[in-house]
């Protein structure tokens, strides 16, 4: 038996050690300027790549940014178109009001006028300014009320004459009719203050100033003008015996809110009006901008964890087992080849066998913007990591055949999962061996920028349901295959790697379940979701062994959302 | 204040140098190992041509892989480990592996006495290299790079039996090919 087969070194082996394993030899000059080549032309590809998915990444938020934009323009000018029409602007309207018989007026026939006034002005938002009625009390009351609208050029039939509209270059003039209180001498600074007070027998006088006799109190007091539906809304409370009339002459209102109001000495309370038929009014005058005020914000923000289990639907064939036996034949090693053709068949059996889903998660922050009442568009930036899980009991070494240059690459050790990338078999370029069970993970890291609908059905006041769709690009950051077994060399590639991985995917995913509503702005979501890959995982499936299938995940999404701007 | 930071050796610049990617740096680590790995790499290949081959791709290899180096060896080890390695595939993408059968019977000899003071650098090469390609490797692999033979089994995707059986062959080769040429020189000092 020889030295050799004892792992015994003795005098040769010393010798030959001693003498060659720190010898030196020179290389020619021009090996560093080969090498220097190889580098630059490294570096200039992974320049290139890294390039390519920055230019990947910039177009898809670029994408994002001009949706988002596009939503927003959308959705602000259709909000500053409602707010114009809903908003009287005493300055550019132009209704006609009579003047009250002998000049003299109720405070409830005033605020009529100004009702009838203002949704004239609301129908008709294009005809000019024109003046600003205000009626005050007369001077010893100090009751100054003003009403937001007046005939351009009108006459009284007790000859009290309006001075006629003003032009959009005059300055804004607010003629003023006095109204006398003889009996309350209270002065009511706005018409919230007289809520519950009773005007009956209080006879206003109409009598018209100077423009420039218009003091502050109309700048006090406009608030409370601004909207029809506020002067009813603030209106006093009921408990009056003259609630008929205020109705009737609110009715009268709404049937023909242009026509002319005339006065009469018939006094009575705006006390009349009960709550319930001033939130009818209010409702008719401005339902539209009611509803809206008490819709929710169109914008939300939300998070979304999605534990969930991956199948990577890459198996085995006995494809790979033909290839290589048939290259072993050609190769005329075949006591060697069939060997490895064996145990990479029960490598193969072992894969398919142990190969299970892995844990894996997703995390998402989108942004969704409501389309319709129930219906929400969906966007943002994920994370996910996709992971599934098998044990080997072998370790194969290959060496793939590159196709450009019919030349062969050494693979790592590995497991049986690697060679099913490439169809690249010779003679002795599979080595199996076997060893003790240990496991492998399969790791695959995405950025992910989803797009989506949602829908949201009601439940009950607090509960809905919702029923999601969407696609999604997903961006390989890195893949790795990870082996317990200190033999096998872990494989990974990043972003920047030239991998037999994809580097985009597109996937679609479906998901639906409930939510929960915990406040006015806050909500959350729990449901199953499914998502799709489109693509195999391997870039080229075609030149795989392996049958190669689209991966998908079945997961659980959870998620928070957050209603912006909800309770304005 | 680096009171509490061990500074840094140059050995760690070095390699921070080549993980930053500056060619000055990489320049200056092939500078440092140039020499030791082409002798390595002249005793797998066949040819000068092929070990310049093989030292171009495994520094390449050093310089994209060298931020993995864990320093938990010295660094010229590690390179040669790369070296070793990137000699080993390009055999076997030239399939030089397969193993040919000698014609000749080799018996194995002592080595006793066996000294190789007598012979250069580049007789001792030319000796190695007359190997057959599997022999050579194993050769290598056991004797001057100091592998044992279940290490060489998986290194080349062989058993362990086949390593040693194959060095044993590779080392009775050896042996005789040194013999005869002792025997040649003896022949020719005393004749002449």
């Amino acid at each position: 038996m020889s030295s050799a087969a004892n792992d015994k070194r003795e005098h040769l082996e010393e010798e030959f050690r001693r003498r060659m394993h720190d010898a030196e030899a020179t290389p020619s000059a021009d090996l560093w300027a080969r090498i220097d080549h190889d580098l630059t032309v490294q570096e200039n590809s992974m320049y290139k790549s890294r390039m390519v998915l920055y230019r990947q990444l910039a177009a898809a938020c670029f994408v994002l940014f001009v949706l988002a934009g596009a939503l927003s323009m959308y959705y602000f000018s259709k909000d500053a178109q409602q707010q114009s029409l809903a908003t009287v602007q005493p300055e550019k309207t132009a209704p006609v009001i009579a003047a009250p018989a002998a000049g003299e007026i109720s405070i409830p026939e005033a605020l009529a006028a100004a009702m009838a006034t203002q949704e004239k002005a609301a129908q008709k938002p294009g005809e000019k300014a024109s003046e600003t009625a205000m009626i005050r009390s007369s001077e010893k009351s100090g009751i100054t009320v003003p009403i937001l609208a007046a005939a351009p050029a009108r006459t009284s039939p007790a000859g009290v004459t309006a001075p006629a509209a003003t032009p959009p270059e005059a300055p804004a003039a607010a003629y003023t009719y006095t109204i006398n209180l003889p009996e309350n001498k209270t002065r009511p600074e706005s018409m919230a203050a007289n809520s519950g007070r009773s005007f009956t027998n209080n006879k206003i006088k109409f009598s018209t100033e100077s423009p420039g006799d218009t003091k502050t109190a109309f700048a006090s007091l406009q608030p409370f003008y601004q909207t029809a539906r506020q002067a009813i809304t603030a209106a006093p409370s009921p408990g009056s015996s003259h609630t008929s009339q205020a109705s009737m002459a609110v009715q009268q209102l709404l049937r023909n809110p242009g026509a002319v109001l005339v006065a009469s000495n018939t006094t009575f309370s705006v006390n009349g009006t009960t709550n319930k038929q001033q939130q009818e009014l209010a409702l008719l005058l401005n339902g539209k901008k009611e509803s809206k005020s008490s819709s929710d914000s169109r914008w939300t923000v939300g998070m979304a964890y999605t534990p969930s289990y991956f199948e990577q639907n890459i198996g085995m064939s006995d494809q790979m087992m033909d290839a290589a036996s048939m290259y072993s034949l050609v190769s005329g090693a075949p006591a060697v080849s069939s060997f490895a053709a064996r145990k990479v068949e029960d490598a193969q059996d072992e894969y398919a066998e142990n190969t299970d889903p892995g844990f894996s998660f997703s995390f998402d922050a989108k942004l969704g913007f409501k389309l319709a009442r129930k219906l929400r568009l969906l966007t943002g930036i994920g994370y996910a990591q996709n992971t599934a899980r098998t044990k080997s009991s072998y370790i194969i070494r290959q060496l793939p055949d590159q196709v450009q240059n019919n030349d062969r690459a050494a693979l790592e050790p590995a497991i049986a999962f690697l060679p099913a990338f490439s169809n690249g078999f010779s003679p002795d370029s599979v080595s199996v061996t076997r060893t003790e069970e240990y496991n492998v993970q399969y790791r695959y890291r995405h950025l992910t920028l989803p797009v989506g609908l949602q829908y949201e059905g009601h439940l009950s006041k607090d509960w809905y349901w919702y029923a999601a769709s969407g696609v999604a690009a997903n961006f390989l950051i890195q893949s790795t295959i990870m082996a317990s077994n200190d033999e096998v060399s872990d494989v990974n590639f990043n972003s920047g790697d030239s991998s037999p991985f994809r580097k985009v995917q597109l996937s679609g995913n479906i998901s639906m379940g409930v939510g929960k509503r915990l406040s006015n702005a806050v909500s959350v979501s729990v449901g199953p979701e499914f998502r799709g890959y489109f693509n195999t995982l391997l870039a080229e499936p075609g030149n795989a062994l392996a049958p190669q299938g689209k991966p998908y995940t079945v997961g659980l999404n959870m998620a928070v959302n957050y209603d912006l701007g909800s309770g304005r | 204040m680096k009171l509490f930071t061990k500074p840094k050796s140059d050995e760690d610049k070095l390699i921070e140098g080549c993980i930053a990617g500056k060619r000055d740096m990489q320049r200056l680590l092939y500078d440092l190992y140039a020499k030791k790995m082409m002798l390595v790499c002249l005793r797998y290949a066949p040819t000068t041509f092929e070990a310049e081959d093989m030292m171009q791709d495994a520094f390449i290899k050093v310089y994209a892989n060298i931020g993995n180096f864990k320093k938990d060896c010295p660094l010229e080890f590690w390179v040669r480990k790369i070296v070793v390695n990137t000699a080993l595939k390009h055999l076997r993408s030239k399939q030089l592996l397969t193993v040919s059968h000698e014609a000749e019977e080799v018996s194995n000899i002592s080595s006793d006495n066996f000294s190789l003071a007598g012979y250069s650098m580049e007789e001792l090469l030319a000796i190695i290299q007359s190997l057959a390609p599997r022999y050579r490797m194993v050769f290598n692999l056991y004797a001057i790079e100091g592998y044992n033979h279940k290490e060489i089994g998986e290194m080349l995707g062989i058993s362990e039996g086949t390593s040693k059986s194959q060095y044993s062959r590779a080392r009775a080769i050896l042996q005789n090919i040194i013999m005869r040429q002792e025997e040649n020189y003896k022949k020719h000092v005393i004749s002449s």
